[in-house]
Protein backbone atom coordinates (compact mmCIF):
# COMPACT_ATOMS: atom_id res chain seq x y z
CA UNK A 1 0.00 0.00 0.00
CA UNK A 2 3.16 2.06 0.64
CA UNK A 3 5.00 1.82 -1.75
CA UNK A 4 1.74 1.17 -4.72
CA UNK A 5 0.29 5.10 -3.74
CA UNK A 6 -3.08 6.63 -5.26
CA UNK A 7 -2.63 3.62 -8.01
CA UNK A 8 -4.35 0.76 -5.65
CA UNK A 9 -7.08 1.08 -2.89
CA UNK A 10 -7.52 -1.86 -0.04
CA UNK A 11 -11.54 -2.00 0.28
CA UNK A 12 -13.06 -2.71 3.69
CA UNK A 13 -13.84 -6.19 3.15
CA UNK A 14 -10.07 -6.97 2.25
CA UNK A 15 -8.82 -4.75 5.38
CA UNK A 16 -10.97 -7.12 7.50
CA UNK A 17 -9.40 -9.56 6.29
CA UNK A 18 -6.16 -8.31 6.67
CA UNK A 19 -7.06 -7.43 10.65
CA UNK A 20 -6.40 -3.72 10.02
CA UNK A 21 -10.08 -3.37 11.33
CA UNK A 22 -12.85 -5.91 13.04
CA UNK A 23 -15.79 -4.88 11.46
CA UNK A 24 -17.33 -3.67 8.31
CA UNK A 25 -21.11 -2.25 8.36
CA UNK A 26 -23.38 -0.49 5.96
CA UNK A 27 -22.20 3.18 5.51
CA UNK A 28 -25.34 4.07 6.45
CA UNK A 29 -25.16 2.17 9.96
CA UNK A 30 -21.32 3.32 10.84
CA UNK A 31 -22.37 5.79 13.46
CA UNK A 32 -24.89 4.08 15.35
CA UNK A 33 -22.42 0.94 15.34
CA UNK A 34 -19.42 2.87 16.66
CA UNK A 35 -21.94 4.35 19.48
CA UNK A 36 -22.68 1.00 20.34
CA UNK A 37 -19.27 -0.60 20.49
CA UNK A 38 -18.16 2.45 22.50
CA UNK A 39 -21.36 2.16 24.63
CA UNK A 40 -20.12 -1.26 25.55
CA UNK A 41 -16.51 -0.13 26.14
CA UNK A 42 -17.29 2.70 28.40
CA UNK A 43 -19.05 -0.17 30.71
CA UNK A 44 -15.86 -1.53 31.78
CA UNK A 45 -13.74 -0.15 34.45
CA UNK A 46 -11.64 3.14 32.90
CA UNK A 47 -8.58 2.51 35.20
CA UNK A 48 -8.28 -1.18 34.26
CA UNK A 49 -8.84 -0.31 30.84
CA UNK A 50 -5.96 2.55 30.83
CA UNK A 51 -3.50 0.37 32.16
CA UNK A 52 -4.42 -2.66 30.08
CA UNK A 53 -3.91 -0.38 26.89
CA UNK A 54 -0.79 1.28 27.79
CA UNK A 55 0.52 -2.69 28.68
CA UNK A 56 -0.99 -3.72 25.07
CA UNK A 57 0.57 -0.45 23.13
CA UNK A 58 4.04 -1.46 25.15
CA UNK A 59 4.04 -5.19 23.27
CA UNK A 60 5.65 -2.91 19.98
CA UNK A 61 8.14 -0.88 21.62
CA UNK A 62 10.11 -4.25 23.19
CA UNK A 63 10.66 -7.52 23.08
CA UNK A 64 8.40 -10.25 24.37
CA UNK A 65 9.64 -10.79 27.63
CA UNK A 66 10.26 -7.07 27.83
CA UNK A 67 6.95 -6.65 27.29
CA UNK A 68 5.50 -8.95 29.01
CA UNK A 69 7.49 -7.92 32.67
CA UNK A 70 6.10 -4.03 31.54
CA UNK A 71 2.94 -5.36 31.67
CA UNK A 72 2.89 -7.10 34.86
CA UNK A 73 3.79 -3.85 36.42
CA UNK A 74 1.13 -2.53 34.63
CA UNK A 75 -1.28 -5.19 36.41
CA UNK A 76 0.54 -4.68 39.55
CA UNK A 77 -0.10 -1.23 39.69
CA UNK A 78 -4.13 -2.00 39.50
CA UNK A 79 -3.61 -3.70 43.05
CA UNK A 80 -5.66 -2.45 46.13
CA UNK A 81 -7.38 -0.33 43.79
CA UNK A 82 -11.23 -0.31 44.57
CA UNK A 83 -12.41 -1.47 41.09
CA UNK A 84 -10.47 -5.09 41.67
CA UNK A 85 -12.81 -5.58 44.75
CA UNK A 86 -15.75 -3.89 42.56
CA UNK A 87 -15.90 -5.76 39.49
CA UNK A 88 -15.72 -9.58 40.91
CA UNK A 89 -18.72 -8.28 43.69
CA UNK A 90 -21.07 -6.93 40.83
CA UNK A 91 -20.19 -9.92 38.95
CA UNK A 92 -21.27 -11.82 41.76
CA UNK A 93 -24.47 -10.02 42.81
CA UNK A 94 -25.54 -9.38 39.45
CA UNK A 95 -25.28 -6.15 38.82
CA UNK A 96 -23.91 -3.41 36.81
CA UNK A 97 -20.54 -2.25 38.35
CA UNK A 98 -19.85 1.45 40.01
CA UNK A 99 -16.67 2.19 38.81
CA UNK A 100 -14.25 4.42 40.79
CA UNK A 101 -13.83 7.84 38.21
CA UNK A 102 -10.15 7.91 36.71
CA UNK A 103 -7.70 9.90 38.92
CA UNK B 1 7.68 -37.61 41.08
CA UNK B 2 3.62 -35.19 41.27
CA UNK B 3 1.00 -36.88 41.82
CA UNK B 4 -2.04 -34.84 39.40
CA UNK B 5 -5.08 -33.82 40.98
CA UNK B 6 -6.32 -30.64 38.19
CA UNK B 7 -4.61 -32.55 35.26
CA UNK B 8 -4.16 -36.03 33.59
CA UNK B 9 -0.66 -36.06 32.39
CA UNK B 10 0.21 -38.92 30.53
CA UNK B 11 2.22 -40.22 27.33
CA UNK B 12 0.14 -41.46 23.84
CA UNK B 13 3.43 -42.64 22.32
CA UNK B 14 6.19 -40.00 21.27
CA UNK B 15 3.18 -37.29 22.24
CA UNK B 16 3.04 -36.30 25.78
CA UNK B 17 -0.27 -34.98 27.11
CA UNK B 18 -1.43 -32.63 29.64
CA UNK B 19 -5.31 -32.40 29.82
CA UNK B 20 -6.75 -29.53 31.83
CA UNK B 21 -9.58 -32.08 34.27
CA UNK B 22 -11.40 -29.71 36.37
CA UNK B 23 -14.18 -29.42 34.78
CA UNK B 24 -16.88 -28.58 37.77
CA UNK B 25 -14.89 -25.51 37.75
CA UNK B 26 -14.78 -24.88 33.89
CA UNK B 27 -11.04 -25.81 34.39
CA UNK B 28 -10.36 -21.96 36.30
CA UNK B 29 -6.62 -22.65 37.82
CA UNK B 30 -6.45 -23.18 41.76
CA UNK B 31 -3.17 -22.80 43.54
CA UNK B 32 -2.83 -26.60 43.09
CA UNK B 33 -3.52 -26.30 39.36
CA UNK B 34 -0.75 -23.57 39.12
CA UNK B 35 1.39 -26.05 40.35
CA UNK B 36 1.04 -29.00 38.72
CA UNK B 37 1.32 -26.65 35.11
CA UNK B 38 4.60 -26.28 35.95
CA UNK B 39 5.49 -29.75 37.15
CA UNK B 40 3.77 -31.24 34.12
CA UNK B 41 5.54 -29.14 31.41
CA UNK B 42 8.78 -29.95 33.13
CA UNK B 43 8.14 -33.75 33.23
CA UNK B 44 6.96 -33.83 29.68
CA UNK B 45 10.19 -31.92 28.72
CA UNK B 46 12.47 -33.70 30.23
CA UNK B 47 10.80 -37.80 29.37
CA UNK B 48 13.22 -38.66 26.75
CA UNK B 49 10.16 -40.92 25.43
CA UNK B 50 8.43 -37.43 24.35
CA UNK B 51 9.22 -35.55 21.23
CA UNK B 52 6.19 -33.55 21.26
CA UNK B 53 3.25 -31.98 23.86
CA UNK B 54 -0.38 -31.41 23.85
CA UNK B 55 -2.39 -29.59 25.47
CA UNK B 56 -6.46 -29.69 25.90
CA UNK B 57 -9.06 -29.96 28.31
CA UNK B 58 -11.89 -32.06 29.06
CA UNK B 59 -15.43 -30.31 29.96
CA UNK B 60 -17.49 -27.45 27.97
CA UNK B 61 -14.48 -24.97 28.79
CA UNK B 62 -10.99 -25.27 27.93
CA UNK B 63 -9.58 -22.63 30.86
CA UNK B 64 -10.75 -19.42 32.30
CA UNK B 65 -8.08 -18.19 34.36
CA UNK B 66 -7.73 -18.04 37.84
CA UNK B 67 -10.44 -19.29 40.20
CA UNK B 68 -11.12 -16.14 41.93
CA UNK B 69 -13.03 -18.19 44.82
CA UNK B 70 -9.76 -20.01 45.71
CA UNK B 71 -7.40 -17.01 45.55
CA UNK B 72 -9.76 -15.68 48.16
CA UNK B 73 -9.72 -18.43 50.89
CA UNK B 74 -6.50 -20.14 50.50
CA UNK B 75 -3.07 -18.51 50.82
CA UNK B 76 -2.92 -19.12 46.78
CA UNK B 77 -3.23 -15.04 46.70
CA UNK B 78 0.48 -14.29 48.24
CA UNK B 79 1.68 -16.72 45.66
CA UNK B 80 0.28 -14.91 42.79
CA UNK B 81 0.87 -12.11 43.68
CA UNK B 82 4.96 -12.66 44.19
CA UNK B 83 4.77 -14.51 41.07
CA UNK B 84 3.36 -11.89 38.96
CA UNK B 85 5.63 -9.22 40.38
CA UNK B 86 8.47 -11.23 39.62
CA UNK B 87 6.76 -12.51 36.27
CA UNK B 88 7.85 -16.53 37.25
CA UNK B 89 4.00 -17.40 36.14
CA UNK B 90 5.25 -20.97 35.76
CA UNK B 91 1.37 -21.60 34.09
CA UNK B 92 2.49 -22.17 29.72
CA UNK B 93 5.54 -24.13 28.14
CA UNK B 94 6.97 -20.60 27.16
CA UNK B 95 6.79 -19.42 30.68
CA UNK B 96 8.75 -22.82 32.12
CA UNK B 97 11.35 -23.03 29.08
CA UNK B 98 9.81 -26.22 27.53
CA UNK B 99 12.68 -26.58 24.04
CA UNK B 100 9.88 -29.28 22.20
CA UNK B 101 6.91 -28.36 20.36
CA UNK B 102 4.04 -27.72 22.00
CA UNK B 103 0.48 -27.84 20.16
CA UNK B 104 -2.43 -26.30 22.17
CA UNK B 105 -6.32 -27.62 21.26
CA UNK B 106 -9.08 -25.12 22.77
CA UNK B 107 -12.37 -26.42 22.95
CA UNK B 108 -15.18 -24.38 24.38
CA UNK B 109 -15.01 -21.62 26.47
CA UNK B 110 -11.51 -20.03 26.56
CA UNK B 111 -11.45 -16.54 28.92
CA UNK B 112 -9.15 -14.49 29.93
CA UNK B 113 -5.92 -16.45 31.70
CA UNK B 114 -7.13 -19.34 29.20
CA UNK B 115 -5.97 -16.71 26.37
CA UNK B 116 -2.32 -17.91 27.82
CA UNK B 117 -1.88 -20.89 26.35
CA UNK B 118 -3.00 -19.07 23.10
CA UNK B 119 -0.52 -16.59 23.26
CA UNK B 120 2.49 -19.30 24.13
CA UNK B 121 1.41 -21.94 22.27
CA UNK B 122 4.10 -23.35 19.37
CA UNK B 123 1.04 -24.45 17.41
CA UNK B 124 -3.19 -23.94 18.53
CA UNK B 125 -6.06 -25.57 16.67
CA UNK B 126 -9.67 -25.30 18.08
CA UNK B 127 -12.86 -27.09 18.16
CA UNK B 128 -15.56 -25.26 16.42
CA UNK B 129 -17.09 -24.80 19.11
CA UNK B 130 -14.12 -22.35 20.47
CA UNK B 131 -14.66 -18.80 22.24
CA UNK B 132 -12.43 -16.12 22.96
CA UNK B 133 -13.23 -13.96 25.43
CA UNK B 134 -10.65 -11.53 27.74
CA UNK B 135 -13.35 -10.11 30.25
CA UNK B 136 -10.35 -8.46 32.33
CA UNK B 137 -11.66 -5.18 32.17
CA UNK B 138 -15.36 -5.96 32.44
CA UNK B 139 -14.64 -7.02 36.59
CA UNK B 140 -11.71 -4.29 37.46
CA UNK B 141 -8.82 -5.95 36.20
CA UNK B 142 -6.11 -5.21 34.13
CA UNK B 143 -5.54 -7.19 30.91
CA UNK B 144 -1.99 -7.65 30.46
CA UNK B 145 0.39 -10.43 30.00
CA UNK B 146 -1.76 -12.80 27.94
CA UNK B 147 -2.51 -9.42 25.84
CA UNK B 148 1.22 -8.55 25.06
CA UNK B 149 1.61 -12.58 23.69
CA UNK B 150 -1.21 -12.32 21.51
CA UNK B 151 -0.85 -8.45 20.53
CA UNK B 152 2.86 -9.78 19.18
CA UNK B 153 1.31 -12.41 17.02
CA UNK B 154 -2.29 -11.19 15.48
CA UNK B 155 -4.07 -8.40 14.61
CA UNK B 156 -2.90 -5.90 16.42
CA UNK B 157 -6.45 -4.19 16.45
CA UNK B 158 -8.37 -7.44 17.18
CA UNK B 159 -6.35 -8.37 20.36
CA UNK B 160 -6.78 -4.31 21.81
CA UNK B 161 -10.46 -5.23 20.71
CA UNK B 162 -10.61 -8.19 22.59
CA UNK B 163 -9.25 -6.55 25.98
CA UNK B 164 -11.14 -3.62 25.82
CA UNK B 165 -14.43 -4.65 24.97
CA UNK B 166 -14.62 -7.40 27.60
CA UNK B 167 -16.87 -9.49 28.52
CA UNK B 168 -19.33 -7.96 26.01
CA UNK B 169 -18.51 -9.97 22.88
CA UNK B 170 -16.80 -13.25 22.09
CA UNK B 171 -14.74 -14.34 19.12
CA UNK B 172 -15.78 -17.50 17.04
CA UNK B 173 -13.75 -19.95 16.32
CA UNK B 174 -13.70 -19.20 13.00
CA UNK B 175 -12.95 -15.62 13.12
CA UNK B 176 -10.10 -16.98 15.57
CA UNK B 177 -8.69 -18.62 12.29
CA UNK B 178 -8.98 -15.79 10.04
CA UNK B 179 -7.52 -13.90 12.44
CA UNK B 180 -4.38 -16.76 12.82
CA UNK B 181 -5.18 -16.65 16.70
CA UNK B 182 -5.70 -20.32 15.72
CA UNK B 183 -3.91 -22.28 12.28
CA UNK B 184 -6.71 -24.98 12.45
CA UNK B 185 -10.43 -25.24 13.41
CA UNK B 186 -12.03 -29.02 13.97
CA UNK B 187 -15.33 -29.63 13.43
CA UNK B 188 -16.91 -31.99 14.72
CA UNK B 189 -15.66 -30.73 17.93
CA UNK B 190 -15.69 -34.02 19.78
CA UNK B 191 -12.61 -34.55 16.55
CA UNK B 192 -10.33 -32.28 18.08
CA UNK B 193 -7.90 -34.60 20.35
CA UNK B 194 -7.35 -37.11 18.11
CA UNK B 195 -6.52 -34.26 15.31
CA UNK B 196 -4.21 -32.89 17.93
CA UNK B 197 -2.71 -36.49 18.51
CA UNK B 198 -1.86 -37.03 14.80
CA UNK B 199 -0.98 -33.41 14.19
CA UNK B 200 1.61 -33.83 17.18
CA UNK B 201 3.13 -36.94 15.79
CA UNK B 202 3.26 -35.40 12.07
CA UNK B 203 5.72 -32.65 14.29
CA UNK B 204 6.96 -35.81 15.70
CA UNK B 205 8.20 -37.18 12.21
CA UNK B 206 10.61 -34.21 11.75
CA UNK B 207 14.33 -34.20 12.87
CA UNK B 208 13.91 -33.46 16.32
CA UNK B 209 16.70 -31.14 16.83
CA UNK B 210 16.26 -29.43 13.69
CA UNK B 211 12.40 -28.81 15.11
CA UNK B 212 13.71 -27.30 18.36
CA UNK B 213 16.43 -25.02 16.86
CA UNK B 214 13.51 -24.06 14.68
CA UNK B 215 11.28 -23.64 17.91
CA UNK B 216 14.16 -21.65 19.48
CA UNK B 217 15.07 -19.36 16.86
CA UNK B 218 11.11 -18.32 16.45
CA UNK B 219 11.02 -17.84 20.03
CA UNK B 220 13.98 -16.20 20.34
CA UNK B 221 12.99 -13.95 17.10
CA UNK B 222 9.96 -12.47 19.75
CA UNK B 223 12.76 -11.01 22.04
CA UNK B 224 12.93 -7.87 19.48
CA UNK B 225 11.12 -5.06 19.20
CA UNK B 226 7.87 -6.07 16.51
Amino acid sequence: MALVGRHERISATRALELGMLSQVVEPDALRDTAQDLAEKIALNSPTAMAHTKRAIWGALEQGLTDACKAGASELVAMWGHPDQVEGPRAFAEKREPDWTPRA
Amino acid sequence: VTTYERLIVERRGVVGWIVNDRPERLNAYDDRMRHEFRAAYLQHDADPEVEVLVHAANGRAFQVGVDVADLAVTDGTARFEREMADFDLGLTGWHVGVTKPVVVAINGMCAGGGLHWVADGDIVIAASDAVFVDPHVSVGQVSAIEAVGLARRAPFEAVMRMCLVGSHERIDARRARQLGLVSEVVDPPGELHARAQALAELVASNDPHVVREAKRRLWDRQEAPA
